[in-house]
């Protein structure tokens, strides 16, 4: 959260003197083994540190975030094992003072609501591994990923995603992990061939940042806006949302099946996924009862939604002059998807609003080239295409109109210095309206254990758009890790 | 007058049996004696190979150590046009844990190897190509193709030599790579004359400066020569690192199953 720095809180010490403290404590035997480590046990973990500057003026701190992540291994057998991932964390912001200390707190009671199933869970995933002859089965609250797209998802559709920091966090940490079934049938003796089916008895959203928050979407600020008082009329609320959570029921489960074949030089899967939408749609419920109060009534309903989608890789020895190219590739169809649609008012849509099911079609290539065994560069296109598009169509962050076809690009380009121990990393997307997103890390191993990162995420673009609406968070990061 | 004309014959005639000798090692027999180190650096006299645990460790000029752990599995095949497979993981520190390698190699040589590489943190199972040979193996001064990739095909080799090296006698071989651009020219090898294990390598650059030396440490296991430690010495950088897998730290034909070699294998690492 942003906020000016006015002295250092308690909180704030307490933490960086344990943080210090573990530190040094660990680093002392200098060992790269785990925390513990025998035949059946395996115990590991890492303690970091994440603060964020804003760039622009005022220069606040944004984030000054402690982790603290666990795992523990225990191996029955061979044939299973079980397996509990932990993590705890604590963003002292909002503990500084400021104006907006009250606000700040109602914020953090926000994000960190221990009933709510987000990335703020501590648990992060527990679950069983049974391995048999042709099959694998893990049961438990899990991730489970189908694509593998750089920056921006695709067919990573299982799990939800924490959009608490936008796309900023690694995918790792900003999927919400699910309790489900999930079975892995492998085809022929030592292939790569894999039927999987998937079973998810627990529905959760994503999560996007509420009100108040630096990356909350512009169409978050906009209803947040509708949902205070009137400043000139205190009393009045223009509008209020209930949420109509999807009841965790066999019922309701959402299901999915991935084919996995090596194909000659390809390989490709088919994939298919029943489930929730992430986001909620925004139904009209009803008129307010009294006079004052809140005109509008307002229901947030999930709708069912069929995906189907595919990926390829194949690696070409050749490729316009270039040697050694992989390229891969992910589709992805949404049928009966919501978005906003602008309308005229009328008694039942009076906002001017209103939520339609839609087909999309989304779909990104990719080309992977490792120049010099040094500099890895991965360049990808997207396409977002609205198949049975309207013009009153809007975009679900923005509530801007809505093109019929948004394309995207990536570059990613990394590369290793001295034995791996500084890592450079630059990661750009660019969007069809002129905005762009820069991420650059540079990762520096100092030790076996220890890490740090310096980094920053840079927005520009229209303040109405998708990456432009926060060229106002444009911030630098520096991560310090201790694993062990 | 007459030692004149003897000395005139026999001085053809010991070139003529120095070069006979030399001889006896013939281009088609330097060849085989590089398959024959192929095949010892891969283990080829087991069905299947593991080591206990390989320590990494990067060494950088001012000698501060930074240590890894992992591990590698090796399945001959030799038979349906696989050569053989393999697997490699990392399993500390905790940032690299569960990193991992699989490749699948093809007796046809031609045909490019089948390498795969596991990002636990992305759960992200990404091919490799041939061009990430020149990568550093896991930060150390050593690259994929020394570690694992490199094929007696790769280059071109003659006999340069014979000489003692730390008492062993030795073929010194020059091998120039196929490869352009690649990240060395030529490499210098002292390889053992009975059994074929080399013993020291040199890599020089494109101007024939010596940049890399690489030297190996063997053992003798159930009657197959094994690898045990490797040191490398990148003079650039004046950095130094080692694969130490321990002395008899390899473990023989345990019957590794065909499914370890697969990327249902490399998704379980975490």
């Amino acid at each position: 959260m942003s906020l000016r720095i006015p002295h250092l809180p308690l909180l704030y010490v307490c933490f960086l003197l344990l943080y210090l403290s573990g530190s040094i404590i660990l680093v002392l035997p200098s060992s790269v083994h785990a925390l513990y480590q025998n035949a059946r046990w395996e115990i590991f973990g890492y303690l970091e540190n994440e603060t964020a500057l804003r760039v622009k003026h005022p220069h606040e701190l944004m984030k000054s975030e402690f982790t603290l992540e666990m795992d523990c291994t225990y191996h029955f057998s061979d044939q299973m094992l079980a397996f509990v991932k932990g993590k705890g964390f604590y963003d002292t912001i909002f503990d500084w003072e400021d104006e907006g200390y009250g606000d700040h707190k109602r914020l953090r009671d926000e994000i960190a609501k221990p009933n709510q199933d987000t990335t703020a869970d501590p648990l992060r995933e527990a679950y069983v591994d049974i391995f048999l002859e042709r099959m694998d089965i893990r049961i438990g609250k899990q991730q489970e990923v189908w694509g593998t797209a750089d920056g921006l998802k695709v067919l990573d559709v299982i799990n939800p995603t924490d959009f608490r920091e936008f796309y900023q966090d690694d995918f790792e940490d900003s999927r919400i992990p699910l309790w489900a079934f999930k079975i892995n049938y492998y085809l022929g003796q030592g292939s790569n061939h894999v039927a999987q089916l998937i079973w998810i008895p627990d529905i959760e959203p994503n999560y996007v940042a509420p009100y108040g928050h630096p990356f909350a979407p512009l169409s978050t600020r906009i209803l947040g806006e509708l949902q205070r008082p009137l400043p000139q009329f205190n009393v009045i609320t223009p509008l209020k949302t209930y949420r109509r959570g999807v009841a965790q029921n066999l019922k309701n489960s959402e299901g999915g099946f991935k084919w996995a074949q090596n194909f000659g030089f390809w390989e490709y899967t088919l994939n298919y996924f029943y489930h929730w939408t992430d986001n909620p749609g925004l139904y009209f419920e009803r008129y307010g009862d009294g006079f004052l109060g809140t005109p509008l009534i307002y229901e947030e309903k999930f709708k069912r939604v069929h995906s189907l989608g595919g990926t390829f890789s194949k690696t070409f020895s050749r490729f316009f002059g270039l040697h050694n190219v992989v390229m891969r590739g992910e589709l992805l169809i949404n049928l009966h998807d919501l978005t906003p649609a602008a309308t005229p008012p009328s008694p039942h849509t009076p906002s001017g609003n209103k939520t339609v099911a839609t087909d999309t079609l989304t779909y990104v290539v990719g080309w992977d080239k490792q120049f010099r065994g040094k500099y890895f560069v991965s360049f990808q296109f997207f396409q977002f295409i609205t198949l049975d598009y309207h013009h009153n169509y809007l975009n679900g962050l923005t509530l801007a109109p809505k093109d019929k076809i948004d394309n995207a690009i990536s570059l990613l380009v990394s590369s290793d210095f001295f034995n791996e121990r500084v890592k450079p990393k630059v990661l750009t997307v660019y969007l069809d309206d002129g905005e762009l997103w820069v991420q650059p890390r540079l990762t520096v191993e100092v030790n076996s254990e220890i890490e740090a990162v310096l980094g920053g995420n840079f927005y520009r673009g229209n303040p109405r758009g998708i990456l432009g609406e926060f060229r106002d968070n444009n911030q630098v990061v520096l991560e310090i890790r201790y694993g062990f | 007058m007459v030692a004149a004309k003897l000395a005139g014959l026999l001085i053809p005639l010991m070139f003529a049996f120095v070069l006979n000798h030399w001889g006896a090692v013939s281009a088609q027999e330097v060849q085989e004696l590089v398959v024959r180190n192929w095949r010892a650096n891969h283990m080829k006299h087991a069905q299947d190979w593991r080591d206990n645990t390989a320590v990494l460790t990067i060494i950088s000029p001012k000698g501060l150590r930074r240590v890894r752990e992992g591990r590698r599995f090796t399945k001959n095949y030799e038979k349906e046009g696989i050569d053989y497979k393999e697997i490699i993981f990392m399993t500390a520190p905790e940032n690299i844990r569960g990193l991992g390698i699989l490749s699948w190699t093809y007796l046809d040589k031609t045909k490019e190897d089948d390498t795969w590489l596991w990002l636990p943190s992305l759960r992200k199972v990404r091919r490799m190509t041939a061009a990430d040979g020149e990568d550093s193996f896991f930060g150390t001064d050593l690259t994929f193709d020394e570690v694992t990739l490199r094929n007696p095909e790769d280059e071109n080799h003659r006999l340069i030599r014979e000489e003692k090296w730390q008492g062993k006698k030795c073929y010194v071989i020059e091998s120039t790579t196929k490869k352009v651009p690649w990240y060395y020219t030529t490499r210098i090898w002292w390889v053992d004359k009975e059994h074929a294990i080399e013993y020291t390598q040199h890599y020089f650059n494109e101007e024939g400066i010596l940049f890399k030396t690489l030297e190996k440490k063997w053992d003798l296991i159930k009657g197959g020569w094994t690898w045990n430690l490797w040191d490398a010495h990148e003079l650039r950088t004046k950095s130094q690192s080692l694969v130490d897998i321990g002395s008899n730290g390899s473990v023989f034909n345990t019957g590794l199953a065909d499914d370890l070699f697969t990327q249902r294998t490399l998704t379980r690492m975490r």
